[in-house]
């Protein structure tokens, strides 16, 4: 497979992201027809890519997100408080002189309260948890075979803890851990480190206007139809990859809710995702300290990026 | 102790296609150290080199695990320090 045409001006990821013209990538063809050479079982990871919106076109993507937005709504209460009593907590105890592993003490416990909070589940998944990772080209058979028993592992858990919850609902929920774990955790670590290592001089409304860094560094559509695209005009099942990380950078600062995506893909996590970010930022700032990022390393990963090691030396002076 | 050579030339060879030169094969089969790249393998044979390699290591394989080697023997390398 070719690799997709890069798309980096504004206007024009505008066009592939918000036009009814391009369609999202085909995850679950492409998983179904791996399984099938390879002779595994994909049913759980075709059935969880069947209900993230960002994976489904036309009215099936209308459907998908309407659902995931109210059930987004209705968690968000509990989210909050989350995000209010407990980040700053978490913020003051890895401020703290020594030592830290921000991943471990801080992301993604984080990461999972508030989905917790949200889906009104009581779920921790390992730190090294394959569920977000369905977006993936390039993991081997046996980190597939291990995706989908951890996405039955999941759905069982939930049907344990909320046994009222339909088949669908249950699906729903499933959608809230896939497309929060690895971008929350990425795009909350990302920030932090650049925070970390550019200091908090920054006024607190400057930091915490946007995310400084996401963990979703482009997406991927196919044209289903001839486009003019950049004064080119590219034919019918081309590949075109919008490339978000770009608003990192100082002279797009005006564009970085860009991060969010555009149009009826933009992230439905946004309102929650920047309330953390605003606590994050003004607790890190409640809680000064000399600190400096020992290790820092992202994750091997074609979709997220996300740090796989990062290590901080805090100290009081 | 395992042999990664060994292993590694087996589960190549089996991947290997009509579009490997036969040079190449021949070579990899006596065990010398060609490129990967020279084996001309797609993407599904790559899949099948590292299903092979994980269930005989019981280890997890990325794609790029085996694009980021160069050769036979560095692939062997690499599976020796994974283990």
């Amino acid at each position: 497979m070719p690799d997709p045409t890069a798309i980096t001006k504004l206007d024009d990821i505008a066009i592939v992201l918000r036009s009814p013209d391009f369609r999202p990538v085909d995850y679950a063809a492409r998983h179904l027809s791996l399984a099938a050479a390879m002779g595994f079982d994909a049913t759980h990871i075709v059935s969880a890519i069947n209900h993230v919106p960002l994976c489904l076109h036309g009215d099936r993507h209308a459907q998908a997100r309407k659902r995931i937005a109210r059930l987004i709504n209705e968690g968000t209460e509990n989210a909050m408080a989350v995000v209010e009593t407990e980040v700053p907590e978490m913020i003051a105890q890895l401020h703290t002189p020594g030592h830290h592993d921000v991943m471990k003490e801080f992301v993604i416990p984080c990461v999972d309260r508030l989905i917790s909070a949200n889906t009104g589940l009581n779920i921790t998944l390992p730190s090294d948890t394959l569920v977000s990772r369905l977006f993936s080209q390039t993991l081997g058979v046996a980190k597939r075979r291990r995706m989908n028993a951890e996405l039955l592992a999941l759905r069982e858990k939930i049907a344990a803890q909320r046994p009222e919850l339909s088949h669908e609902d249950i699906s729903d929920r499933i959608v809230l851990f896939i497309l929060g774990v690895d971008a929350l955790r990425g795009t909350i670590a990302r920030s932090m480190q650049l925070i970390y290592e550019g200091g908090l001089q920054q006024t607190s409304t400057e930091i915490a206007r946007d995310y400084p860094a996401t963990a979703v560094p482009y997406i991927d559509r196919e044209a289903t139809a001839a486009c003019p695209i950049g004064g080119i005009t590219y034919p019918t099942g081309t590949n075109f990859r919008a490339r978000l990380d770009q608003f990192e950078e100082r002279e797009n600062q005006a564009h970085r809710n860009r991060f969010f995506g555009f149009g009826a893909h933009s992230c439905l996590g946004r309102k929650l995702a920047l309330a953390l970010w605003r606590t994050v930022v003004n607790s890190m700032r409640d809680h000064p300290a000399n600190i400096t990022v020992s290790d820092f390393k992202l994750r091997k990963d074609d979709v997220f990026a996300i740090p796989e090691v990062f290590e901080i030396e805090v100290i009081h002076d | 102790m395992t042999d990664f050579m060994s292993l590694v030339v087996s589960a190549l060879t089996d991947a290997c296609t009509e579009k490997t030169p036969k040079d190449i094969l021949t070579k990899l089969q006596n065990r010398e150290d060609v490129l990967l790249e020279d084996l001309l393998l797609d993407s599904l044979s790559r899949f099948e080199v590292m299903m092979k390699i994980e269930d005989t290591l019981d280890i997890e394989l990325d794609e790029d695990d085996l694009i980021d080697q160069k050769s036979v023997q560095g692939l062997a390398n690499y599976l020796a320090s994974r283990t």
